[in-house]
């Protein structure tokens, strides 16, 4: 019984912690779409700046210039680097959640068992 | 479905609702912001310096000029900056009003998507509208159900059983009632046996009238005093009157008629008897009628006759029929209605249909006759005045 309880507690705490990586996974992916979308506005934006223009990239408190040309093409760096960031962090999720589903059962089936012996443990007593 | 669940439901959706109208609040300020930036951007290139007032922290400001009033640094997103004209800024900022707008667009098609939905459920029962509806939930444990099925069972094989008691305890109780009955039957049916004596006696010669209407009085006279119960009864038992117009049978029926009140109940009585079981008569012989006589007066001292079955025991059958006599039924008989109708219809159906039931009402009037006569004999002397106008007039004609 005690041993089964036990089981129980452990398979419920690696589940939780699972759970808790999922949900990390989850929201970082929602931040990295949000950045997605920035970094695509920034893009058209500079895309419509001549190249005489001044940009200026923030640093911090200091404004540091930039060539449009190299402002452009960090953006498209990072908005590259932030869609592969997406991709993997995807991939994360789905294991996750994968993991989640079979710790689910191993719970449930312990469950099933400690009640089983609860109900047996009673009928004798 | 439950109540909670529908206010929850219900909660939920008004959760959505107002976190949709929040959001596109939040849109509405920002769009509106961006129009005031693009007026801004109107007024400013005017001057190439503006004098303002620059705010020191939250609580101060300065005096101080706007220069470079064209150039204007736009924030892009992700820190990077772009310098821009207000012309261009213009353009960016109509941009961005326009992003703005369709996200305030989309916000709208989900209110308008939540909206019904919550009004949908705000009607159902136990929505905020309909708060008093009550949810009429019986609970239903299998095992129970069976528990009570059997004790039903149980309760319905008791009360069964007690009816079963009951209703023997009042079949005993008819069976007495059962019993009266018969006796009252024989009661009738013995008056009704005299009637027909009396009116088979109606059919003896001229010289016998007087004594039959004696007789007949005497009957008749000691009739209302059994009638009385008997009264009550028929009266509850008159059948229509067209019965009058059947058979033989009401010949004597009616005959009867002609001496008193009382003998009319028994014309109800042979009406009734006659509805039930067609008595039809057959003619006697003169000669027969005084056999019954004797033979009554033998039978009561021989046996205790306490029914019909006693007398027919007694009597051989055949002996005496109390049926008229066709001859003697022309002289004697008159008939209130139709007089001379009855005497022929009488004498084609008596002699053939008679035979058969012969026996029983020969029976019962034998089984009155005695008594009839006995109880008659001692009134002769007392009323003999009353005889009915057709006998008088046939004693007249006998008469003269």
């Amino acid at each position: 019984m005690a041993e089964l309880q036990k089981k129980l507690q452990t398979e419920v705490e690696k589940f939780q912690a699972v759970q808790k990586d999922y949900q990390k996974h989850v929201n970082l992916r929602q931040q990295l779409d949000a950045q997605l979308n920035e970094n695509s506005l920034v893009k058209e934006e500079l895309d419509r700046v001549e190249d005489g223009a001044n940009v200026f990239k923030m640093i911090g408190p200091v404004l540091v210039k930039q060539d449009v040309t190299e402002a452009k093409q960090n953006v498209q760096k990072r908005i590259d680097y932030i869609n592969g960031e997406i991709k993997r962090h995807e991939g994360a999720i789905k294991d996750l959640e994968k993991k989640q589903e079979s710790q689910r059962e191993a719970l449930s089936k312990l469950q099933q068992q400690l009640q089983q012996q609860q109900v047996k443990a009673a009928a004798r007593s | 479905m439950d109540l909670k669940h529908i206010q929850r439901l219900e909660e939920e959706q008004n959760f959505a609702l107002i976190e949709t109208n929040r959001k596109l609040e939040q849109w509405e300020t920002f769009r509106s912001d961006y129009e005031a930036l693009r007026e801004r951007m109107t007024t400013l290139p005017d001057k190439t310096t503006h004098d303002i007032m620059v705010p020191f922290g939250s609580l101060a400001f300065m005096p101080g000029k706007l220069v470079h009033t064209n150039e204007i640094l736009v924030l892009l997103g992700d820190n990077w900056f772009v310098e821009r004209s207000a012309k261009q800024a213009t353009e960016i900022i109509g941009r961005r009003i326009k992003t703005v707008e369709q996200q305030i667009k989309e916000l709208q098609a989900q209110k308008h998507l939540l909206e019904p939905r919550l009004e949908f459920t705000k009607n159902l029962p136990g929505g905020s509208r309909n708060e008093d509806y009550f949810e009429i939930a019986e609970e239903f444990d299998p095992e129970k159900e069976k528990l009570w099925r059997e004790e039903h069972r149980k309760s319905v094989q008791r009360q069964r059983k007690k009816e079963k008691l009951e209703r023997k305890a009042e079949e005993r109780n008819k069976t007495l009632t059962d019993e009266e009955i018969w006796k009252r039957l024989d009661d009738l049916e013995r008056q009704e046996a005299e009637g027909r004596e009396l009116q088979r006696i109606q059919e003896l010669e001229a010289p016998d009238d007087l004594e039959l209407v004696e007789r007949s009085q005497g009957n008749t006279l000691l009739s209302p005093i059994e009638k009385p119960p008997r009264k009550v009864h028929f009266n509850d038992d008159q059948t229509d009157s067209s019965f009058m117009e059947e058979s033989d049978d009401d010949s004597e029926v009616e005959d009867s008629d002609d001496f008193t009140s009382g003998s009319c109940e028994e014309n109800e009585e042979d009406r009734r008897e006659s509805k039930t079981q067609v008595i039809n008569f057959k003619h006697s012989q003169a000669e027969e009628r005084l056999q019954p006589q004797e033979m009554a007066d033998s039978e009561e001292a021989s046996s205790d006759v306490k029914s019909p079955r006693d007398v027919y025991r007694l009597y051989k059958p055949g002996t005496k029929s109390i049926l008229k006599n066709s001859n003697s039924a022309r002289k004697v008989k008159v008939k209130k209605k139709s007089d001379t109708q009855r005497p022929s219809l009488q004498s084609p159906l008596s002699s053939v249909q008679a035979k058969v039931l012969d026996p029983l009402p020969s029976l019962s009037t034998e089984q009155k006759s005695p008594e009839k006569r006995q109880e008659s004999t001692p009134e002769e002397i007392q009323k003999p005045a009353r005889v009915s106008k057709f006998k008088a007039q046939r004693q007249n004609l006998s008469k003269s």
